[in-house]
């Protein structure tokens, strides 16, 4: 029981990786704040699942008003968040030339700002507590760099440089900031790749890429890492950092032997 | 009971991050060999702590001889090689205009020759059966640099990248190669940063400029960061830096 007593706001909450943090978190002790971006049942539905008093509620990340006003509830519900894991993202293809606008603004207003704005809206409650620990869920991809994704890839740097400016401003207030970077991980994001017989050229492409053999991660391994950051018992010294669990992926030139 | 029955070979196994790291594999059940670079007598402590498990050898890791030594001797008495925890190295200054080559020599053998020849020794055994985890003690050094001690950021750097190269190398074996980058940790090495007037400056500005409210980290928790990379649960890590600086060197 690492997290005993200890709540989480956990965004991107309803599926993927996010899901599979809150199930940890919670059999580790933690009452979870189960957050989607629009689909509240879906969010309730993981709450009820997980127990520990946790509940489901939905916010669009990218409105500061909507997100300043679920933290509110959240600290009106709980008391108190320890512990904020932002995973919402949305990952597509923005090939340079072909990319509309809207798809580019999208994918900047949910991964980069919508970060920010439940970050800018926790903070003031953990530097009142003198304590706290946020998760940005970066990628690989924001490391090294893959083909079509420009806007996506920048989006996750540009976490990664968050993370760290934020760990330079927050650590001495008592508040970790770190990021994990998950390489190719099985989750609802990405399941076209790993079924459409249309984009079996990218899953090729990321399978010539893997150099443990095992192409897409599980969620539970992402979530593993997620806990040993924020355990108390285990993250103590990290502050700044950015842990990479993504296979070798961006390890370096690969060649099968 | 992670480690029940996994057998760990830990270089630098006699003192600080590395003892811990060989206390922690053995109360989590794994046999442990105690690696010490000068003598089987200065691992005695650390084997005791670890229990009946246990044995300690000597080993130089600048001398590739030694290395062959120790791997087929920690083979013949344990039958096998699960985890390799490279945590051999030497900790002093390299002042430009006041470092000689052998102070260099010195601190690149030991801990960048030194930790690719036990992976290059190890290794084999690994893969010949199947799987298996090392992890190279790098340090925040490696990432940004350091006035003061130029050659040992030097080759730390080149611990980190060389992790990666490993990792590419050997993920296709099954073997989990990854680094764990301590930052300023309370150890013998450097037990004169922290006490020696000399070294007040040192002290001080590693006290400004780290994030964290405490200067210097326990090494019981950077062998909980060990063992987690080399658990189960982080068996998607492959090439990973686990960075657990206290904030050192995400930025001013």
């Amino acid at each position: 029981m690492q997290l005993r007593n200890k709540v989480a706001l956990i965004t991107g909450g309803s599926q993927g990786i996010g899901e599979e943090i809150a199930r940890l978190f919670a059999s580790e002790g933690a009452t979870c704040a189960v957050v989607a971006s629009s689909n509240v049942r879906k969010a309730n539905k993981v709450a009820k699942d997980i127990k520990r008093k946790s509940k489901g509620y939905a916010a669009d990340v990218t409105k500061s008003a909507e997100v300043n006003k679920l933290v509110q509830k959240v600290v009106k519900d709980f008391k108190k968040i320890d512990i904020l894991v932002n995973a919402a993202g949305v990952f597509y293809p923005t090939p340079a030339g072909e990319t509309k606008t809207t798809d580019m603004n999208r994918m900047v207003d949910i991964n980069l700002k919508g970060n920010w704005n439940v970050t800018n809206a926790v903070v003031p409650y953990m530097k009142a507590r003198k304590r706290g620990n946020i998760i940005n869920l970066a990628s690989v991809a924001g490391v090294t760099a893959i083909p079509a994704y420009p806007v996506y890839c920048a989006t996750k740097a540009g976490i990664i440089m968050m993370t760290r400016a934020l760990a330079v401003e927050l650590s001495r207030s008592g508040i970790h900031v770190n990021s994990i970077s998950p390489g190719n991980t099985a989750t609802p994001m990405n399941e076209d790749i790993r079924t459409d017989p249309e984009l079996k050229p990218v899953l090729d492409f990321m399978e010539m890429l893997t150099p443990s053999g095992r192409t897409y991660s599980e969620a539970a391994d992402i979530a593993n890492a997620a806990l040993f950051l924020a355990s108390p018992k285990t993250g103590k010294a990290i502050y700044g950092a950015n842990f990479i669990i993504d296979e070798g992926f961006a390890a370096g030139l690969f060649v099968a032997s | 009971m992670r480690f029940k029955d996994k057998v760990a070979l830990v270089t630098g196994g006699s003192s600080g991050i590395g003892a811990e790291v060989c206390a922690r594999f053995a109360e989590e059940g794994a046999q442990v060999a105690v690696v010490s670079g000068s003598s089987v007598d200065r691992a005695a402590a650390v084997v005791e702590r670890c229990g009946s498990g246990a044995r300690g050898f000597a080993c130089d890791v600048a001398d590739t001889a030694q290395i062959e030594k120790l791997v087929s001797d920690v083979v013949a008495a344990f039958g096998r090689i699960d985890v390799l925890v490279n945590a051999a190295g030497v900790f002093y200054p390299t002042r430009t205009g006041e470092t000689d080559e052998e102070m260099y020599d010195r601190m690149a053998d030991i801990n960048l020759k030194g930790c690719f020849f036990m992976c290059n020794a190890v290794a084999p055994h690994m893969i010949a059966a199947g799987s298996g985890k090392i992890v190279n003690l790098g340090s925040g050094a490696g990432v940004a640099g350091r006035s003061n001690y130029i050659v040992y950021s030097a080759v730390k750097a080149g611990v980190i990248n060389m992790t990666r190269s490993f990792a590419a190398a050997l993920a296709p074996h099954n073997i989990n190669v990854n680094c764990l980058a301590p930052g300023n940790t309370a150890t013998p090495m450097n037990e004169n940063v922290r006490t020696e007037a000399e070294y007040a400056e040192i002290y001080e500005t590693i006290k400004q400029k780290t994030l964290s409210p405490r200067p210097f980290a326990d090494a019981y928790e950077m062998a909980g960061g060990v063992l987690f990379l080399c658990s189960q649960d982080a068996s998607a890590a492959h090439g990973a830096l686990l960075l657990m600086d206290e904030g050192l060197s995400a930025g001013y």
